[in-house]
């Protein structure tokens, strides 16, 4: 099930050709490895563009945006497998 | 020989796979789409897995929960389904200038042209299957029919599913109508296909074989369609994406989280639909003439009406106004449980002689004004002060992708 977070993080990111690839995320003092992105998406709300993330590692599947504006990332949702 | 080659590309369970695509751990398992929890929505996408157990479009979260118990809900997010579409509609293109978008998850092409510079149809399909699977997701599949016409190439995509590849050729047609149901093939759909049962006409070719007297006498001039479509007969065209759209109506509807009769809660939502169906034909740059409202009972009993103004309009209090009119007339005392506006009869946007009256005028400027804004600052940060606090409704995309701010072109934009 989905929760619902909105909360800050710190995020480890790569760019290649175009391209930007989280690979690890600091949230609430924990450190949280990628393992696999599997989504990339964009979403506008007014001027403001922001891109969502859809990433997963063995344990969980997080939602995370960053947006383009205030350089900013957040993570937005988590996934726990019942 | 084929004369033309018409490939349709139908992306399988596409709001559910591209959910199970962005979480692994929804992978293999029954899901159902749907609105926000805290309303009350209908099952818009189910997985394969969820068919497997009966779960369809449109029927209720409860109904689904109660045909497959372990379902899983997940909230629709109309952005990652318009970013892969928008992806999908980008592959295909790499292959033809002619595709037309048909709805958010299919699409025709018509490759007579340029099949050959790829080595053939079946091998441009091929790749197509693998550039979406790279470029959109390795859980994301399609179907590709592919024929010498429209009505054939979608029919071969529905014969196969998931991830199926179906040539209909002149050598194949015979057998394929043989054991195909009607229904099958677009054009017929749920309404149709018994009456056609009723008549002994099961298959496509019985329905081929049917004297077309006999259809036009018991359907009238769609007679002339049902024996076009028996005979795997369509002159259609492939309409390439990048034509004009032609938008015959916007609307919107809203299902109450509790059905009701409370007369405030009911006009607030009319001004509040109002209010977007007038945003929408802005963006599109349209105006409407006749402005419908309909309701469902909490009986599931659908009541329509429309009123027809004097002049086109895009203003949204006028078409509240109209929609509210329609209401009061109706008198309906009875529990409803959803509600929609629809504007139609629209024209577009041109040049229009400056009104001498000053409150339209002002009324223009600040409707100009307030889009600016919502523009650059996001939905609703000004909105009519009697609208404030009311639920902030998320614009869906429809199946057709014609609810794209500037129409199906914007698919292709970055």
């Amino acid at each position: 099930m989905y929760e619902t977070i909105d909360e800050p993080i710190k995020v480890l990111v790569s760019f290649d050709k175009g391209v930007i690839t989280p690979h690890r995320f600091k949230w609430r003092e924990r450190h949280i490895n990628i393992t696999q992105v599997n989504m990339i998406n964009r979403v506008k709300d007014g001027s403001v563009l922001s891109y969502l993330f859809s990433v997963s590692n063995d344990t969980s599947a997080y939602k995370l945006r960053f947006n383009a504006a205030t350089m900013n990332w957040k993570l937005d949702q988590i996934y726990q497998d019942a | 020989m084929l004369d033309r080659i018409i490939l349709h590309v139908d992306m399988n369970s596409y709001f559910a796979t591209v959910e199970q695509q962005a979480n692994p751990f929804l992978r293999g398992k029954p899901i159902a789409v749907t609105g926000s929890p805290y309303t009350r929505t209908v099952v818009g996408a189910s997985s394969m897995e969820a068919k497997t157990f009966g779960v369809k479009t449109g029927m209720s979260f409860p109904e689904a929960i109660k045909l497959c118990p372990q379902i899983i809900r997940v909230v629709s997010d109309p952005d990652k389904y318009a970013e892969t579409t928008k992806r999908f509609i980008k592959i295909l293109t790499a292959y033809t200038p002619t595709v037309e978008v048909f709805s958010i998850d299919e699409a025709f092409l018509d490759i007579t042209a340029t099949a050959e510079r790829f080595g053939g149809a079946i091998k441009v399909a091929k790749l197509i299957k693998t550039d979406i699977r790279t470029w959109c997701g390795e859980w994301i599949s399609c179907s590709i029919g592919i024929s010498h016409n429209k009505l054939l190439a979608k029919l071969a995509g529905e014969l196969q599913k998931p991830d199926g590849l179906t040539v209909i050729d002149h050598h194949n047609i015979s057998s394929v109508f043989a054991k195909t149901a009607i229904d099958k093939a677009c054009g017929i759909g749920w309404a149709l296909t018994p009456k056609l049962n009723e008549m002994g006409i099961k298959t496509l070719s019985e329905l081929g074989e049917t004297p077309l007297s006999v259809l036009v006498g018991k359907f009238g001039s769609y007679g002339y369609k049902l024996h076009a479509i028996g005979n795997g007969l369509d002159e259609d065209t492939v309409r390439p994406y990048y034509l004009p759209d032609t938008i015959k109506s916007i609307g919107h509807q809203f299902t109450f989280l509790k059905d009701t009769t409370e007369p405030g809660e009911i006009s607030r939502m009319l001004f509040k639909l109002s209010e977007l169906v007038a945003t929408r034909a802005r963006d599109q740059g349209k105006l409407g003439k006749t402005i419908h409202l309909w309701f469902r009972a909490a009986n599931f009993h659908n009541y329509g009406r429309q009123i027809t103004l004097p002049t086109h309009t895009q203003d949204g209090l006028t078409i509240y106004f109209a929609a509210l009119r329609i209401w009061q007339e109706a008198a309906f005392s009875a529990p409803i449980r959803l509600v929609g506006v629809t504007l139609t009869k629209l024209r577009d946007e041109t040049p229009q002689q400056l009104t001498l009256m000053p409150d339209i005028r002002l009324r223009g400027k600040i409707i100009e004004v307030m889009d600016r804004i919502n523009d650059k600052f996001g939905a609703y940060t000004v909105q009519q002060a009697s609208l404030l606090g009311s639920v902030r409704m998320k614009r869906n995309m429809n199946g057709y992708g014609s609810d794209f701010k500037r129409g199906r072109t914007e698919l292709l934009e970055n």
